[in-house]
């Protein structure tokens, strides 16, 4: 597995003074060499210090080792190492191909950060996902979005989803996990990039 | 060059009965990101959109709707504003006071001269007692040719958007 991560001095500082330049920030990117269950991202310095930020977005592309047919594979996000289901809530409205579903999940064993596609489909197909945590150094209940389309090769094996979550708790987010369902892992080759994004600073 | 900037951010330092943004040239695409919360103390409110101050019957929504467990696609039309009753937002009486609704509503190509604007959002909230969620893909036309100018939200029903809500307006630049 391979991090890399943006701690250079925020390009929105110069000489001291706060200028406005771009609103999405590239903070971590991690791209999957050895089989792994968990990818970890942490705020530290620099660009990378994420009080500074009002949301996160976090982009994957994954696939992970489940050696059956799956199309819908949950990539479970866990906030400030809480693993309590009881505070991440969900409500999904999901299809695939021939039928629509709506859920709710009062507890979960994370958020929902989108889905993979499972290698039983191959080892070369990929799931997309877009996922928004808002307004993450608020006193607010986390409000967390995620967008997945993932198309494949085998007919059957289609979904695309669109999952609202809450995580209940008011602190600062200032780790993320990102968990392969089940005791499986992210593939080599699935990729995971954290933005961070900036409110306007100046008038 | 920036190709995502952020035009403009509001941050309700108290209770407001609407928000308008009015700096908008210079951009392809816009895109409001909200997390917002409203005063009503027996349900939720809605978090409603107008363009260009016109509060005529111009704007139709259409929806795909998820509320617990179930699934709906719904439409409305000659509004006077876009999402009429089809973004629930956590207000007092409903949602807990720790609870914002998060919504993304993007404007395309809203400078154009020749087309309807055409609008889209995601939304999400949960309600009442907890016990259920909901999660909305709108989509919207204003039938209206002219260039954007201004955007106002309003809650429904005369109520007031609550202290803590923000919102964010970016721009989105083409090549």
């Amino acid at each position: 597995m391979t991090t890399t991560t943006n701690t250079a001095t925020p390009d929105y500082i110069v000489d001291g003074v706060l200028t406005d330049g771009e609103a999405w920030v590239p903070l971590s990117t991690t791209v999957i060499s050895t089989p792994a269950n968990i990818v970890t991202w942490t705020s530290s310095t620099g660009a990378n210090d994420w009080s500074q930020y009002m949301d996160l977005v976090i982009i994957t592309n994954g696939n992970t080792s489940y050696s059956s047919d799956a199309a819908g594979m949950p990539i479970y996000g866990q906030l400030n190492d809480d693993s309590t289901s009881a505070n991440y809530t969900w409500e999904r409205f999901w299809g695939n191909g021939s039928s629509t579903f709506a859920q709710y999940y009062a507890s979960k064993d994370g958020f929902s950060a989108g889905l993979e596609v499972s290698t039983g489909i191959g080892d070369n197909e990929f799931g997309g996902s877009i996922c928004r945590l808002v307004d993450i150094n608020s006193g607010k209940w986390k409000t967390i979005h995620a967008y997945s389309a993932n198309a494949t090769t085998n007919a059957t094996h289609q979904e695309v989803h669109s999952t609202a979550c809450f995580w209940r708790k008011t602190e600062s987010i200032i780790k993320i996990e990102l968990i392969a369902d089940g005791s499986h892992n992210h593939i080599a080759d699935s990729r995971f990039d954290l933005f961070g994004v900036l409110p306007r600073m100046v008038s | 060059m920036a190709i995502i900037e952020a035009i403009e951010t509001v941050y309700l330092e108290a209770d407001v009965a609407n928000i308008t943004f009015s700096s908008l040239a210079g951009y392809e695409h816009l895109e409001l990101i909200m997390s917002m919360h409203g005063t009503r103390a027996t349900s939720q409110i809605y978090t409603e959109a107008t363009l260009n101050a016109d509060d005529g019957s111009n704007y139709s929504t259409r929806r795909i709707h998820a509320s617990g467990g179930n699934l709906y696609g719904q439409s409305t039309s000659s509004d006077s504003d876009f999402f009429n009753n089809y973004n629930s937002t956590a207000s007092i009486g409903s949602g807990g006071a720790e609870l914002y609704s998060y919504g993304r509503l993007t404007i395309y190509d809203y400078l154009h001269a020749n087309k309807n604007t055409t609008i889209s959002e995601c939304w999400t909230t949960l309600l009442g007692d907890m016990s259920y969620g909901q999660t909305d893909r709108n989509i919207g036309v204003w039938d209206n040719t002219a260039a954007v100018t201004s955007i106002k939200l309003r809650p429904g029903s005369s109520y007031n958007f609550l202290r803590g809500s923000t919102i964010t307006l970016n721009g989105i630049k083409s090549s």
